[in-house]
């Protein structure tokens, strides 16, 4: 979903919070439809909710109280979706100005790394900002003849100088976890 | 003078009289011969599209994929630049790297000589050089 896409979900999640607080108001008899509608805007829809019987009065409640959890959760994802990890790393920022690298590429360039180490199969990798540089954890399938932990301690010291030296990004940690059966592959969908 | 088409995915735009106002350069127009200095820069595979949203340069009818100019102020001139590096000058930067004396980063070092190819092409279009280029690497390909 894209920035604007993600900015109309909040705005609509906003309303419906609102308008259904609204209608909580006039049904309980806290408000009066004049009060909440400067203008004269909306003044006939809320002095329907203000005159409904108990019987409806309840289910309005019902039914809004479901609008306001489904707006809320909606406003939790989106505003969660734009907190996330950044999606590029500012490598050099100066007078000049900015230097930035994909996340992705960082990754693939920690794949390519990783590659070198003898004894290395194959890499899984993630690459997170921390507070300090950057945090990378690398799972690694390794030929079953080679020593893991020294494998594991080659490949966390490679990572750590070549993204220091090639990035110019600095690195906080490198976790590695090693493994000697082969990752799994996604599942292919079965066509009917 | 520098050849002013962009290659695969951007319109071709020459500069006749007809693409100048008030005798100056269109943002197209500049955006284009940056391209084609950026792609003869070493591990440039392509020009980028954009992280977030597509940067480009666009003009009547056309656009420049990868590249964004802003005018903070009349004459002044900042350009961002998008590009995608290539996978196999990685792999031999990476090889060389150990045995280069230079101590900065490699990365830097590309960005520096796309800086360079931005700042020459504009100063060969006659114009000033600009006060920020931004460079991004969307992608290694």
């Amino acid at each position: 979903m894209n920035v604007f896409n993600r900015i109309i979900v909040i705005l609509l999640s906003l309303a419906a919070i609102a308008f259904s607080i609204i209608v909580f108001l006039l049904v309980g008899g806290v408000v009066r439809p004049t009060q909440v509608s400067p203008g004269g805007l909306l003044l006939g829809l809320w002095s329907l909710f203000a005159q409904l019987n108990p019987t409806n009065a309840t289910s309005a409640v019902v039914v809004f109280a479901l609008v306001v959890i489904v707006a809320l959760i909606l406003l939790i994802l989106e505003l969660n979706i734009i907190q996330r990890e950044p999606a590029q790393f500012v490598v050099r920022e100066d007078s000049l100005g900015k230097v930035t690298v994909a996340r992705s590429s960082v990754r693939k360039l920690v794949g390519y790394e990783s590659a070198t180490v003898p004894g290395v199969i194959e890499t899984r990798q993630t690459v997170d900002k921390g507070r300090d540089g950057l945090r990378v954890q690398v799972r690694a399938l390794l030929l079953p003849e080679v020593d893991a932990p020294a494998v594991g301690h080659a490949l966390q010291e490679k990572l750590q100088q070549s993204i220091q030296g090639h990035i110019g990004l600095p690195v906080a940690e490198v976790q590695v976890a090693t493994q000697l059966e082969p990752f799994e592959k996604p599942r292919r969908r079965r066509v009917h | 003078m520098l050849p002013l088409d962009a290659g695969s995915g951007t319109e071709e735009a020459q500069i006749p009289t007809a693409h100048m106002v008030s005798g100056r350069l269109s943002d197209t127009d500049i955006a284009n011969a940056i391209v084609h200095g950026i792609r003869d820069v070493p591990g440039v595979l392509d020009l980028g599209q954009g992280l977030f949203a597509r940067v480009a340069t666009y003009g009547p009818g056309k656009h420049i994929t990868g590249i964004a100019l802003q005018h903070p102020t009349p004459g002044e001139l900042s350009v961002e630049v998008h590009v995608v590096l290539d996978e196999r000058f990685l792999n031999k930067a990476l090889s060389d790297g150990s045995s280069s004396s230079d101590t900065t980063p490699m990365l830097l070092r590309f960005t520096d000589q796309v800086r360079a190819v931005v700042s020459q092409t504009l100063e060969q279009l006659g114009l000033p050089v600009p006060n920020m280029i931004d460079v991004t690497i969307d992608d290694i390909r």
